[in-house]
């Protein structure tokens, strides 16, 4: 499950060796922000709780024994994190989408989407892009819990069945149907504006 | 095959995860029935839409962030301030020559009480004579 490398990097963790924790923080932070944005729809939620979830990593790293790999289980914290922030704001009525507006500001030109050198879409295609993605956005946040979890995982983080269903700790034909419902719920949300 | 069959298996197809005969037999349901080859358009093209997502850069000073909760929360235990060999000895050696001057001094103190209470006449052991206890009265 677990690689030479991962394993070095588990043992300098639980020594509490110099510079671990920040190699590992290096190597999963995207990944873990982007998984808790897209559950989220809040950039400032999703900051504080990933930092929050490689705070848990810390704490809890004595008990990682590598029946996963280390991604694994760090989306696994992340999740369980994002399931309880969204039980403590939906009582505290405090959550909404307004930080999606930001979009503009705060993509990442390197991935998804990105112009190809020498095909830099003029504006108003950029306008329409930005459109989409916010209209998918919001369809994703108007998914259930755990249709949006599984479909995020699979779709957005490109994760494994296996690896989801350690996440997610459900049995394969549960994540798999999970998954088809979400992706036929997002197509009956979009269509209206893809045909 | 019918229309929910088909519409079922959307997932599986896009995933490449049906066997052969299975994709056969949607793709000829797909050819011959109009609305459900509409709906796999759209299917389809929502995946497109969902897979070119942009990926976001974390936010910056994510490490600095999460070290400094940690410290706070153990009051300094973790990521406190790591002194480096050289300033350790230095600190050691600074309260080596402390003590070793702390202890001379107190030594030092010592002889000079002794030596005065050695140099006292009165103290010296001598019983005075008569004629000094006279010279000491007049």
């Amino acid at each position: 499950m677990v690689g030479n490398a991962e394993k070095r990097l588990v043992r300098k963790l639980k020594a509490r060796a110099p510079g671990a924790f920040e190699s590992l923080i290096e190597n999963h932070q995207s990944s873990v922000f982007n998984l808790l944005y897209r559950m989220l729809s809040n950039r400032e939620e999703a900051e504080d709780l990933a930092q929050e979830v490689f705070i848990t990593v810390f704490k809890q790293i004595e008990s990682f024994r590598g029946d996963s790999s280390l991604a694994t289980w760090i989306y696994r914290i992340a999740s369980n994190h994002c399931i309880n922030r969204k039980k403590y704001l939906a009582r505290r009525r405090h959550y909404d989408s307004k930080s999606f507006s930001d979009l503009e500001d705060r993509v990442q030109p390197a991935q998804g989407k990105s112009p190809i050198s020498g095909q830099v879409p003029r504006p108003d295609e950029m306008a329409e892009g930005f459109q989409m993605e916010r209209l998918v956005q919001e369809a994703i946040s108007g998914l259930d819990e755990e249709h949006r979890l599984v479909l995020v995982l699979r779709d957005i983080q490109n994760l494994s069945y296996e690896e989801i269903e350690k996440i997610v700790d459900v049995p394969a034909g549960t994540v798999k149907s999970r998954l088809h419902r979400a992706r036929m719920a997002l197509k009956e949300k979009l269509a209206q504006h893809l045909r | 095959m019918d229309h929910d069959r088909a519409r079922e298996l959307f997932t599986a197809y896009h995933d490449e995860e049906l066997s052969s005969s299975e994709v056969e037999e949607l793709e000829s349901h797909l050819a011959a029935c109009k609305e459900c080859s509409e709906e796999w358009d759209t299917y389809r093209r929502t995946m497109e839409e969902i897979s070119g997502l942009h990926r976001f850069a974390a936010p910056g000073g994510m490490t600095e962030a999460v070290e400094q909760k940690i410290k706070r929360r153990s009051k300094g235990r973790f990521f406190g301030e790591q002194r480096s060999f050289s300033t350790q000895f230095a600190i050691v050696s600074f309260i080596l020559i402390l003590l070793f001057m702390l202890a001379y001094l107190l030594m030092t103190e010592v002889t000079e009480i002794t030596v005065l209470e050695e140099d006292d006449p009165i103290t010296d052991g001598k019983t005075p004579t008569a004629q000094e206890r006279d010279a000491g009265a007049r």
